[in-house]
């Protein structure tokens, strides 16, 4: 598979009245075509930062910088405005987690659907309203026709989610970017929103950026994985392996804290991680997760640490040897 | 078992707009519930957003009349009580660490906020209760002097917690009381939750959409549709084997941590139920892949099943009630 969206050590610093923020501390990914890959971690930790950096879309006091970023083998680092304003209309799209955050309370469903082909593509009104027609039947509004004429308060929250994701597509973009799209929504109406991107993904064969702190829907929709902490890669890899086995303290602090009926007994205990992430602000000396990570060792975590690869396509950054080649258990399995 | 809560046909509705020029219209937000909660249970109550939880939750708090029906605590008529007694007896401890909580208050008085308006103690007795009640609930010392925008999501949480308890109510209502928290400050806040519940012999009602969170902490589950009350269960005769197909779709469509078992398939189709105009017979039958003909027809009672009961048609037949 050829890498669709490559990312190569990406930095986004913030000024804050302490200085700066360094919120994104140089990060690298990349997402092939049909794959989807999921970035986690806790609130605060850089997740929306490096999607907006992708999409050329972070505030204007933000600075970004990075050794290299392509989508398809187009520069995106480097574009001009112009550029990426065809790049984000034609190329990728995002779908936030507030469907109101991108349409608008004043255009018809149909008008916003249409506008957003019609800026980018040489289309005509007629053209243009079919694949609309098309497309929100596609993402299962039944009698789409009588829908265009509708406005975004007269639908329901999973509805105009459904339209942000109809919006999305209507370019027919390589990329996708969902930050948290079902966050706001209830476990039905999240369960029909992810079935429909994942099928959409895989009928249009397109990359899809998908950002959730929820674990249990990376384990269902994931490709791959990268866990964040503080700005930073901490583990990465694919998603059944780093959520069965993981390497790196941190992801296996959050599998702990989370309720797991049948693994966990009912009104047993459940893991914490103690403590708060660091302060962004300042300068971060060795590893970001020290303070809070049971398995410290003190003298050798305030060196940096190095995102380590494993050669199987899984990567962490942490001195404790992997997850696999910890002490045997009591009953060596595989001797 | 002496019942610490009960409500008997409780309704409730509103009179919304019904558009430009169109005539107000009723709905029914809560429709015919009863329930009842005996002391040392945790209640949890889940279903579709727009179900009614919050709507009864409000009224079980003694904060919203029902239209209809009656509402009994520790035996007595829970209008008959005087708000103040309410207060100190039921408390809410809501979803929003962050509007919940007066930004230009401090921590500590904040937290103390029930003893003044109930009159309780002289100055020095309150500042050791909410001393004591910071304890209780792990919060530093520390942050009595500090405002809640320098606490985290968590921290705060625990002031709601911290102020909500400090009366010693016998009964908490907690209204998606961790969604608004990352995993991390989630399980602190149901560690902390399941301990106090043994140490001061709390009795909850839990609200959320997080069934796994549910299943960890309740001791009986009632799944709402539409207003009602359509299965409650013990808890672990629920998540064996759901008997309502709405309980059953909800259940399907929880996403658990398992990397191995992929998408489900969206289970109900895309019939949203409108709360003015609600389906005849079963409000359910629109969307049920188990309805029949008779389900648009007749209005189910509720069936005795193993742990509870579940209101469906379908339940009643002899065939469903086999298990496998
Ligand atoms: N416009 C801004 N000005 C100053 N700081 C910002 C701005 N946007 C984000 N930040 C800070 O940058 C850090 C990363 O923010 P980001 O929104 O990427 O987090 P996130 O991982 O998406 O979190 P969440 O899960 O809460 O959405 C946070 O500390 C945040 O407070
Ligand atoms: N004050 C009000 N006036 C009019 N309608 C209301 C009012 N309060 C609630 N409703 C309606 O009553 C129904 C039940 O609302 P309620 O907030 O109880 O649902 P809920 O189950 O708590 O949903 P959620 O899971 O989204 O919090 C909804 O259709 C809602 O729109
Ligand atoms: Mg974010
Ligand atoms: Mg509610």
């Amino acid at each position: 598979m050829s890498a669709l969206l490559e990312i190569e050590d990406l930095v986004v610093d913030l000024p804050v009245a302490a200085g700066t923020l360094h919120a994104v501390r140089g990060i690298s990914l990349s997402i092939a075509r049909g794959e989807t890959l999921c970035l986690v971690g806790e609130s605060g930790c850089g997740k929306s930062l490096t999607s907006l950096a992708v999409m050329g879309l972070l505030p204007k006091a933000a600075r970004r910088r990075a050794t290299r970023m392509t989508l398809g083998g187009e520069d995106i680092l480097d574009a001009t405005p112009d550029r990426l304003s065809d790049i984000r209309g034609q190329r990728m799209a995002m779908i936030f987690q507030e469907p109101m955050t991108s349409l608008n309370p004043a255009w018809s469903i149909g008008n916003q659907l249409e506008e957003a082909l019609l800026r980018h593509r040489r289309v005509r009104r007629a053209e243009a309203r079919d694949r609309a027609v098309f497309l929100l039947e596609k993402v299962g509004i039944s009698a789409a026709a009588s829908r265009l004429g509708q406005y975004p308060h007269q639908l329901s929250g999973g509805l105009r989610q459904r339209v942000m994701i109809a919006m999305a597509l209507m370019c027919g973009p390589e990329l996708i970017i969902a930050d948290e799209p079902t966050t706001a929504l209830d476990v039905t109406i999240q369960a029909q929103i992810l079935r429909l991107l994942i099928d959409l993904q895989r009928e249009f064969s397109m990359g899809l950026l998908f950002i959730t702190h929820d674990l249990g829907v990376v384990s269902r929709i994931a490709d791959r994985v990268a866990v964040m902490y503080a700005g930073e890669i901490v583990e990465t890899g694919p998603a059944a392996d780093v959520l069965s086995r993981p390497n790196h303290p941190y992801t296996q602090g959050l599998l702990d804290c989370i309720p797991r009926p049948g693994t966990v007994a009912r009104g047993a205990r459940l893991g914490t991680i103690p403590g708060v992430v660091p302060n962004l602000a300042g300068r971060i000396e060795g590893c970001a997760f020290l303070d809070r990570c049971p398995s410290r060792r003190p003298h050798l975590c305030r060196q940096p640490v190095e995102l380590r690869g494993l050669g199987d396509g899984r990567a962490y950054r942490c001195i404790l040897p992997p997850a696999d080649a910890a002490p045997p258990a009591p009953e060596p399995a595989f001797a | 078992m002496t019942m610490l809560l009960e409500a008997r046909d409780v309704y409730r509705s509103f009179q919304v707009s019904g558009g430009l020029l169109r005539p107000r219209r009723t709905l029914f937000a809560v429709n015919g519930v009863s329930l009842s909660v005996a002391k040392g249970e945790v209640l949890g109550l889940v279903g579709e957003s727009g179900c009614g939880k919050s709507t009864l939750a409000r009224m079980l708090l003694g904060a919203l009349e029902p239209s209809r029906g009656d509402i009994r605590f520790a035996g007595r008529p829970l209008a008959a009580a005087d708000r103040l007694e309410r207060a100190r007896r039921i408390q809410p401890i809501f979803q929003d660490p962050y509007s919940s909580l007066n930004p230009r208050k401090t921590i500590a008085a904040i937290i103390g906020l029930p003893l003044l308006v109930h009159g309780v103690g002289d100055a020095a007795e309150r500042r050791r209760r909410v001393t004591e009640q910071m304890d209780l609930v792990g919060l530093p010392r520390r942050h009595a002097d500090s405002y809640p925008s320098q606490l985290s999501g968590g921290q705060r949480q625990r002031v709601a917690i911290a102020r909500a308890l400090i009366l010693r109510p016998e009964l908490v209502i907690a209204d998606e009381p961790t969604s608004a928290l990352d995993v991390s400050v989630q399980s602190q806040i149901l560690n902390l939750l399941l301990d106090l519940r043994d140490e001061l012999g709390l009795t909850y009602i839990l609200i959320s959409h997080n069934l796994a969170v549910v299943e960890h902490l309740a001791t009986r589950v009632a799944v709402m549709y539409l207003g009602r009350i359509v299965e409650e269960r013990d808890t672990d005769n629920l998540f064996a084997q759901a008997r309502h197909p709405y309980s059953r779709a909800l259940l399907s469509s929880v996403l658990t941590p398992d990397p191995f078992a992929g998408m489900p398939e969206a289970p109900l189709g895309l019939a949203f139920p409108n709360p003015l105009d609600p389906p005849s017979g079963c409000a359910f039958h629109p969307r049920c892949p188990a309805a029949v003909a008779d389900c648009s027809r007749t209005r189910p009672t509720p069936v005795a099943v193993d742990g509870g009961f579940a209101e469906c048609l379908r339940c009643a037949e002899p065939a469903a009630a086999t298990r496998h």
